[in-house]
């Protein structure tokens, strides 16, 4: 991937949900993400910020429009080249952190490693970066359902960073977490985006949005 | 997972199916109960079907393989003396003896109260060795009844009130005949038709005037040897008039018994397990729902749809395993404690345990099927929003 390639290119893009009323959470969005990019998606609720990550992330398709990843035409992919990036390139942190309940810390990093090329090892070894990097080495084979929500919230992100991804993608991160547990949040975000992490945080917060570089604002699907 | 090493996805999948069964306890708790359920049924109804059949067709060759019946096809008298002797000097015949059909006849203590009916029958004193009856009161038959010519009867337990019996050594009416009750019996070793019927021995009843059957018994294994030249031995001049009913082939009986009843225990058991595979089912679909959220986390980390698929598969053959592996356990113990208890020796069919661990495998596969279905549709964003 050359340097001006971005991680993420949407030409024109639009997603309709069916239903009695059709809704069109996203419509006409053009944006480049560059590499190493920290940028935020601020918005009311019901934006269309969600559908937009869920699409950043090839979680969902657009209907209309063009969506590149490195490069790549995402339209053209299968469902299981899909899912080889996601396992791969992409991290997701979630506002309801979608931990496995009880699982430990590290077998919940351990989660993103599964069916990648890595050796045993290779993955203890990566589990134990991540623990280290996060702070929770006392707290390693501890129930995630015994964490703090803060302490939650760094176990989901240690495990969208085990492996090499190359793009964070975080849906509203600290609407769980109260302000200061929040603010640590994002000073983990910022310092994995100074370390070459491209991240994306959607959030209804402007103090949250602050941390970015960029601030992208939708309204009615649209960005404005 | 294309271009991956096989093995590693291998021990993914199964790293993966097992960490399932630990962290859903409750729910791999009641799966894994119910496959142990249907295995130790499936255990339990084979080994006891098989031991019993085993037990039923040991009594065969000792009962009922052991008796062989002639009887005339007219009713004019055909037994002689010199008939029975010659089944007597026959290789494996113990006994034989004369044993009247049944007669529906007054009984009674007195002629005057004579007024009930039961069956009777006339019994030869060898008769009374082959048919065997269990006595319960007095003696079957003594020599110094035919010596004193009293003749005398048996009567089962079944009949006392009926007949006003008081005690033994009191004389009944039977019929025309008075007879000394010097026993009384509550089943017979053999011919169990005529448990229930008066045995009167000598004299000159209504009893002993009906067509007469000779009874005769063989050693054990004897009595498809013994059975072909019974007619020719009692009538050498007309054995066509001789009918003899003679025992089927123990080995083709014990068959005969052991599919039977197994049959009966394999479709119970395998009933069974359908039921425990029904409710892995559907306890495996509804964890399912309840695993929506992580199913959907799951995907967004990239883990492939077939490898969540096969993960719920693999769980569900895992916990079909260890449910047939407890089950199994306690089939075994159950059964050897039973056989123990009862005085049997317990027997197991090793294929059909085999059978066990092949069924709870595709039983698991089955029950996980429909659960690998529902995560193959879930798409992720639906089911992160759950």
């Amino acid at each position: 991937m050359s340097r001006a390639t971005p991680v993420l290119r949407l030409r024109d893009v639009g997603r309709e949900f069916d239903g009695p009323v059709p809704v069109r959470a996203v419509a006409g969005v053009t944006v480049d993400i560059a590499p190493g990019e920290f940028v935020s998606v601020v918005g009311r609720s019901g934006s269309g910020k969600t559908t937009l990550l869920s699409i950043m992330g090839l979680l969902d398709s657009p209907d209309s429009g063009v969506l590149e990843f490195e490069g790549r035409l995402v339209s053209t992919l299968s469902e299981a080249e899909r899912s080889l990036i996601r396992r791969e390139r992409i991290g997701f942190v979630f506002q309801r952190f979608h931990l496995v309940p009880h699982r430990t810390v590290e077998q919940n990093l351990g989660l993103a490693l599964l069916y990648t090329p890595h050796r045993v090892r290779e993955r203890k070894r990566r589990v134990d970066e991540a623990i280290e990097a996060l702070g929770l080495e006392s707290r390693r084979r501890t129930d995630v359902s015994l964490l703090s929500g803060g302490e939650q919230q760094r176990v989901a992100m240690g495990r969208a960073l085990v492996g090499d991804v190359g793009l964070l993608l975080c849906d509203e991160p600290t609407g769980n977490l109260d302000s200061a547990t929040g603010r640590t949040v994002m000073e983990t975000l910022r310092s994995l985006n100074s370390r070459g992490v491209t991240v994306v945080v959607v959030t209804h917060d402007p103090v949250v949005a602050e941390f970015a570089q960029r601030q992208l604002t939708m309204k009615d699907g649209r960005l404005v | 997972m294309a271009g991956r090493r096989p093995l590693r996805i291998i021990l993914d999948l199964m790293g993966e199916a097992a960490s399932a069964t630990d962290s859903n306890r409750l729910a791999s708790l009641v799966l894994t109960m119910g496959m142990a359920l249907g295995a130790a049924v499936f255990v339990g109804v084979t080994s006891i079907s098989t031991t019993l059949s085993s037990q039923v067709s040991d009594l065969f060759d000792e009962r009922l393989a052991t008796t062989i019946t002639a009887e005339s096809r007219t009713s004019e008298p055909w037994i002689t003396e010199s008939g029975l002797e010659s089944v007597r000097r026959l290789v494996g015949v113990d006994a034989v003896g004369i044993l009247g059909n049944r007669v529906e006849t007054t009984v009674g203590v007195r002629h005057t109260t004579a007024t009930r009916f039961a069956g009777a029958r006339l019994a030869s004193p060898e008769a009374l060795r082959v048919i065997e009856p269990h006595m319960v009161a007095g003696v079957a038959y003594r020599r110094a009844h035919e010596l004193v010519g009293v003749p005398v009867a048996l009567i089962p337990s079944s009949l006392i009130e009926t007949v006003g019996l008081s005690g033994i050594g009191q004389q009944i009416v039977v019929g025309e005949g008075r007879y000394r009750v010097v026993g009384v019996f509550d089943g017979l070793e053999r011919r169990l038709d005529a448990a229930g019927d008066i045995l009167v021995i000598g004299g000159a009843g209504s009893a002993a005037r009906t067509p007469e059957a000779v009874v005769i018994k063989v050693a054990p294994g004897w009595g498809t040897r013994v059975a072909p030249v019974v007619a020719v031995a009692l009538r050498p001049d007309d054995p066509g008039q001789v009918v003899v009913s003679s025992p089927l082939d123990p080995e083709d009986f014990r068959l005969s018994v052991e599919e039977s009843v197994r049959a009966t225990g394999l479709a119970v058991s395998i009933v069974a397990m359908v039921v425990s595979g029904l409710m892995l089912a559907v306890v495996t679909a509804s964890g399912v729902v309840s695993r929506y959220s992580e199913i959907g986390m799951r995907r967004a980390l990239g883990t492939p749809r077939t490898a969540i698929a096969l993960e719920l598969m693999i769980h569900s053959v895992l916990v079909g395993l260890r449910g047939a592996l407890i089950g199994v356990s306690v089939g075994v113990v159950g059964v050897t404690l039973w056989a123990e208890r009862n005085g049997h020796r317990a027997m197991f069919d090793l294929a059909g345990l085999g059978k066990v661990w092949l069924v709870s495998i595709l039983v698991g596969l089955v029950a996980g099927l429909v659960p690998a279905v529902v995560a193959l549709r879930v798409p992720p964003v639906t089911a992160l929003r759950s």
